[in-house]
């Protein structure tokens, strides 16, 4: 667990320990605006996807803002219940509760809240039911499709025909999710089936980028999202219309070539599984323009320059950089810097940090 | 919120996805380690950045082969050692911002603490922040040797470096360092080789420093995968090993070693008879050096990850179903642990301990 470096508020983001996880609120604030016009022109709510950020001060800037749905989604029953004391009217668990403790739990969550938990298999709509433990409990059901075929189909079938038998559950729709083997069509036809048969089912997508591939008359009600207040490299390539909002501050420890740097960040504080992160070119500080990642370790990160800029780069000196996968970078740390017109104004917990299962 | 498994609890009852650690294996490479380097002059010096859990340090300092003390990555890491009663710490990083060299400074009156260094502003800040304090620092001069990371460059570097060095009081050269990497999956010869063609640069420094009149008494060069070539070279006081702990796929060729740390995840779906989803993903286990293995199921393959699952490629007629528990094995260590809050500690079956990674998020 992160100990903080306790510094002055009111001091310049540059000035801080590092490496830090820079939130600048003015983006932040800005970006959930933006994309929720961007939403709104889509004609889908939105409903926060808090596992992106694991902070319940970001959540709580998403859940005011118009357009969203007075909900949240979570990854894990843990988080869920870390965000149980949110004023939201329903929480939605998207990683179908296994063990019977976990089963447990939720039912238990269920008890102080509305909540929804998705579901892929007639198993775990069984093992659900099972596990109720009071018969005047509820539990919402979001069945996600996780096979483009007549036996996938036939499967989501079963399992809202097993829920609508099942005196606990109650099957509420669809959940869809970016996968390797269903396409936009495939699910599409799928929720054309479900529709024939459950016409109020309600269709949730995750993730920002179905946006971006939706005709205009799309089935689609609430659109998942977490990245939009805090974009990545891959959600600001997608969404222009977004600033960066969060951004790691590193510091050069040392300058071994004439060529290259070293930072004091690594895979440790980036997570850059998904791809590395990259410099961002700070007007302010001119050595940043000519700075370029080139490879990370662990602990360090190694940024090359031209050989011509060697008298202009000085250990010591602090660079910001973009990560590529938001949500791996933030899972990283213990604490946001939260800051504004450059100025350290808080630290905030990420209070969802680590609660995987 | 306490979701952590109550001791005794069988492992297939955990809520998973877990970091769960086997305390016999744990314990047989400490021991192994801890025979090793009994009959030699050097020693072992434990990374503390693998495991950041001070309670994992002091058994391996319990143990035995060790110097007594650690390595830690960072300030942070080594705050942590420190507040926790480990009594020496080698700072195996540059540390060059006057607010970390305060902190460091300041744990020098509860520990001895030695630090990497490549500048010679960076020593003098080091100095000047040393004497406020009122405390000795001391550096270990880092030697580049292949990782295009810190590091003077060349012998000749090092020596003017410490020529700079004498001009200061509250900082005292104590040695020189280097880290180095081998790839593939080296045979012991090929290890032999790499090694102390790598760490001769090491030597030679040393040897040239030696001849100005410096006194070098801390050596500190070789890894996991040269722990026992680095050992026997003529010079070398202490390796700076961490991975041989917890261990990885990226260094199973080290046969001596045995897997202890692992993630355990549950098959959430099986969309056909070739495929299953499984509820671990990017958040909890690492890629730096490939992804990771199924244990006990090397016909089962990972073929996609998200952020919180992965698609698996299983064989036909397999009779993995909804429900079972996989164990997924890293291919790189101390960049997963760095995500997790605890390890479970497992004996046979059951639970026998949880420890806090007390250092996780310490990364400053």
């Amino acid at each position: 667990m992160e100990k903080i470096i306790f510094q002055s508020l009111g001091i310049k983001y540059y000035d801080l320990d590092t490496p830090a996880l820079l939130i600048d609120v003015d983006f932040l604030i800005s970006n959930i605006n933006n994309f929720n016009s961007i939403a709104e022109a889509s004609n889908l709510r939105i409903i926060p996807y808090s596992s992106i950020h694991g902070s319940r001060e970001i959540l709580k800037h998403q859940v005011q803002a118009s357009n969203t749905a007075n909900q949240a989604c979570t990854n894990s029953i843990s988080e869920a219940e870390e965000l149980s004391d949110i004023a939201v009217e329903k929480l939605i668990i998207k990683s179908t509760p296994i063990s019977k403790n976990q089963i447990h739990r939720l039912w238990t969550l269920s008890q102080t809240n509305s909540v929804d938990v998705v579901v892929s298999d007639t198993q775990h709509v069984a093992n659900l039911q099972q596990g109720c433990y009071s018969t005047n409990q509820t539990l919402g059901i979001l069945v996600q499709p996780i096979s483009q075929s007549e036996h996938g189909n036939s499967n989501i079938l079963s399992i809202i025909n097993q829920c609508d038998s099942s005196p606990n559950l109650q099957y509420k729709g669809l959940l869809i999710e970016e996968s390797p083997t269903i396409s936009l069509e495939g699910y599409f036809s799928t929720i054309k089936l479900v529709h024939s048969k459950w016409p109020k089912s309600e269709i949730y997508a995750v993730g920002e980028s179905y946006i971006k591939n939706l005709s205009s008359e799309h089935p689609i009600d609430y659109l998942i999202a977490g990245c939009y207040p805090v974009p990545d490299k891959h959600c600001l390539n997608n969404f222009p219309e977004l600033s960066i909002s969060a951004s790691i501050l590193s510091q050069i420890i040392s300058k071994p070539t004439k060529q290259h740097v070293v930072i004091d960040s690594g895979h440790k504080t980036f997570g850059p599984d998904l791809g590395i992160p990259s410099v961002i070119h700070d007007s302010e500080h001119e050595y940043s323009k000519v700075l370029e990642p080139l490879k990370f370790s662990a602990e360090h990160g190694a940024i090359r320059f031209p050989e011509d800029q060697y008298d202009n780069i000085e250990v010591q000196h602090k660079i910001r950089l973009l990560p590529n996968s938001m949500e791996l970078c933030i899972n990283q740390f213990d604490m946001m810097r939260f800051i504004q017109s450059d100025t350290f104004i808080g630290y905030k917990k990420i209070t969802g940090r680590g609660l995987f299962s | 919120m306490n979701n952590k498994p109550q001791i005794g609890t069988h492992i297939y009852d955990l809520d998973t996805p877990c970091l769960i650690i086997e305390l016999d294996k744990l314990e047989a490479n400490m021991n192994y380690v801890s025979n090793f380097y009994a009959t030699r002059s050097s020693k072992m010096r434990p990374h503390a950045k693998n495991h950041k859990t001070p309670a994992i340090a002091h058994m391996q300092i319990n143990t035995g082969g060790t110097v007594g003390g650690v390595c830690a990555s960072k300030v942070s890491e080594a705050e942590v050692m420190v507040n926790n009663g480990i009594k020496s710490v080698l700072i195996t990083s540059e540390i060059v911002d006057s607010l970390k060299i305060s902190r460091m400074t300041s744990l020098a009156k509860r520990a001895e603490i030695n630090v990497a260094i490549d500048n010679l502003e960076n020593a003098k800040r080091i100095d000047l922040i040393a004497n406020t304090f009122g405390v000795q620092i001391g550096l270990i001069i880092e030697i580049e040797t292949g990782m295009g990371r810190c590091g003077v460059q060349n012998p000749n570097e090092a020596l003017d470096l410490a020529h700079g060095l004498k001009q200061l009081k509250n900082v005292s050269l104590n040695g020189l360092m280097s880290h180095q990497t081998i790839s593939g999956e080296p045979d012991l010869e090929t290890r032999h080789t790499e090694a102390k063609k790598i760490i001769d640069k090491v030597i030679t420094t040393k040897k040239l420093l030696e001849s100005e009149g410096y006194a070098l008494p801390i050596i500190s060069t070789g890894e996991t995968w040269s722990y026992d070539v680095a050992a026997d070279i003529d010079g070398v006081t202490e390796i700076q090993g961490g991975s041989y702990l917890l261990m990885e796929t990226d260094y199973a060729y080290m046969t001596e070693f045995e897997q202890v740390c692992k993630v355990i995840g549950t098959v959430t779906s099986k969309p056909d008879s070739s495929s299953a989803i499984i509820n671990i993903g990017l958040k909890h286990i690492s890629t730096l050096r490939g992804v990771p293995t199924i244990e006990q199921h090397e016909d089962i393959q990972v073929i996609n990850m998200t952020t919180s699952n992965s698609t698996l490629s299983i064989p036909d007629g397999s009779k993995i179903k909804v429900g079972d528990q996989l164990a997924f094995i890293p291919s790189q260590q101390d960049a997963m642990v760095s995500r997790w809050n605890e390890f479970i500690g497992i004996r046979g079956e059951f639970v026998e301990s949880i420890w806090d990674i007390e250092a996780r998020g310490c990364i400053s």
